[in-house]
């Protein structure tokens, strides 16, 4: 008798030939398998569509046509969005009644808890447990408007976290941070990467992140141009956004059956 | 408690129309604050004044039509935050000319409408200004069922409307549902300057909603704790501008705005001395 050939694992996200955009006009169309640890850079120029895809795949602007898969899910019926945290271009909108870092990160755990849901114990020690993992515990009373901009990045990563999530999509989170909070957040991402967290991250250039990125998605507009390991890129794309990307890291997923444009040697 | 003050309060207290405007001031002043923390969060404070303002062709409606004219405010008050919250969340560039709009189309609507009224334009005074010490026993009872579903809902809903008002990219990747969520806050809002309306007017209705939320910020470090400050200002400055209007001879609604910007103004100054002191 034979052994039944095992499953292959369930993606945590697929998209095939999946449009996005805004009043009904494609921006960007992408094909584009990640399975659960990798840490994938999608890397572009300014307008590339970069973060108009990682947008398109949480449904946060139109999606016109092809499919995208969350965990095995089309995306409208997914349920379990709290698996997903995501971390926007942004610091924390300076909001004009005061809220604490505290009470920002547990908003990210609303999704869990339910609309008529109240926060337990189990709830307080995630929110915790978060604050802990970005390294602001001592500012958890703090008003947000009072946190540095880098510390501000740090808790939309916390309120991502949050939920518990198994997967983070991160849209520039170095942009606009000084050296010293890249380097905290650099080190946060490793954290969460060998503790298993899958990592989908829109980079200007892997920078901070080299040697953590184990897979680079080039994004020239609104189409991959090149999908594999960090470190290599598409002889037609305008400039190298990956200038410092490592070598020889594993990756996986369906990525390498897709042609390659233009790879240089 | 010292013997004026308690002289004053009896004094007050006799009369039955002074103590349906003071239950009517707490329930506004607790009401207006509830909803306006997660307007002012929103960025959204001064859609009071338009919902306001389509109101009084709701009031002015139910004035030519003989029929209750706080019911056919409610009404055309939560159509007209319905159709603005609906014209954002998918036209969010034309989101303030709506508002515009709103806002001039629902006091034309009231003045034209009113011109028509057997009492002619008289009636519509008590709405535009306030006019608390008119309220009856069943305005009291409309109120009060008004705020306590304002209040409930922010309540229950706590946790969703801070995530929704604070960052909506946020709760729609989260997965809330965003536009009922809004639709739900519109609704409220639209409930608030009702119950407002005739308290402290239609033109100052967003006042009451702002203003006691702009005080509690400025000692606060927590939503939380400015929602429950805000609420707490709201019935204060409600209750004593009540109170004071009744001395002083002047009009309620605009006595109770005032008393709030003259807390928020000693709070600002208190503030600022407490910092350079420093």
């Amino acid at each position: 008798m034979t052994q039944p050939e095992a499953l292959p694992p369930v993606p945590v996200v697929r998209l095939v030939g999946a449009g996005f955009g805004y009043e009904g006009v494609v921006a960007a169309r992408a094909d584009l398998v990640v399975q659960a640890g990798e840490v994938v850079a999608l890397l572009g120029a300014n307008g590339s569509g970069k973060s108009t895809i990682i947008k398109g795949m949480l449904g946060l602007i139109d999606h016109l046509g092809g499919e995208v898969e969350w965990f095995g899910r089309p995306m409208a019926s997914f349920r379990e969005r709290w698996r997903v945290g995501y971390v926007p271009q942004r610091e924390l909108a300076a909001s004009p009644v005061p809220a604490t870092l505290d009470e920002v990160v547990r908003s990210g755990r609303v999704a869990r808890i339910g609309l008529l849901g109240r926060y337990r114990a189990a709830d307080r020690r995630a929110v915790a447990r978060a604050i802990r993992t970005v390294g602001l515990d001592e500012r958890r009373r703090t008003p947000v408007r009072q946190l540095s901009g880098g510390q501000q990045r740090r808790a939309l990563v916390a309120r991502a976290l949050a939920g518990d999530a198994e997967v983070l999509v991160l849209d520039e989170p170095f942009a606009g941070v000084d050296h010293e909070s890249q380097e905290a957040l650099a080190a946060t991402f490793r954290d969460l990467a060998a503790n298993g967290v899958t990592l989908i991250v829109v980079l200007h250039e892997v920078g901070p992140l080299e040697g953590v990125v184990t897979r680079s998605v080039c994004i020239d507009n609104g189409e991959v141009l090149y999908d594999g390991p960090p470190g290599q890129r598409p002889a037609s794309m305008p400039d190298d956004p990956d200038p410092h990307g490592g070598h020889d890291h594993h990756h996986s997923g369906d990525h390498e059956q897709r042609p390659r444009l233009g790879l240089l040697p | 408690m010292s013997a004026s003050a308690a002289l004053l309060s009896i004094e007050v207290l006799d009369y039955d129309f002074m103590r349906r405007a003071l239950v009517a001031a707490v329930l506004v002043g607790l009401a207006a604050p509830a909803t306006g923390v997660f307007l002012v969060q929103r960025r959204l404070a001064l859609i009071g004044d338009g919902l306001g303002h389509v109101a009084v062709t709701g009031v002015a409606l139910g004035l030519v039509l003989d029929r209750a004219p706080v019911f056919v405010a409610l009404i055309t008050a939560v159509i007209g935050a319905v159709v603005l919250e609906l014209i954002r969340s998918r036209r969010e560039a034309v989101a303030e000319m709506a508002l515009a709009i709103l806002f001039y189309g629902g006091i034309a609507g009231g003045v034209v409408l009113v011109s028509r009224a057997p009492a002619g334009g008289r009636s519509l005074n008590q709405y535009l200004f306030g006019s608390i010490t008119t309220t009856s026993t069943s305005d009291l009872v409309t109120f009060g069922v008004l705020a306590v579903v304002v209040m409930t809902v922010t309540v229950a809903l706590g946790p969703a409307l801070f995530t929704v008002s604070s960052d909506e990219e946020f709760a729609r990747a989260s997965g809330l549902p965003v536009v009922p969520l809004n639709l739900t806050l519109a609704v409220l809002s639209a409930l608030t300057v009702v119950i407002s309306m005739r308290v402290v007017g239609v033109l100052l209705v967003s006042a009451l909603m702002v203003v006691p939320v702009a005080a509690a910020q400025l000692v606060t470090r927590s939503f939380r704790s400015t929602y429950l400050a805000g609420i707490l200002v709201g019935a204060v400055v409600s209750v004593s501008g009540v109170v004071a209007s009744y001395y002083l001879d002047t009009p309620p609604g605009g006595t109770i705005v005032l008393f709030a910007i003259g807390l928020f103004a000693v709070t600002l100054i208190a503030q600022a001395l407490v910092r350079a002191l420093r």
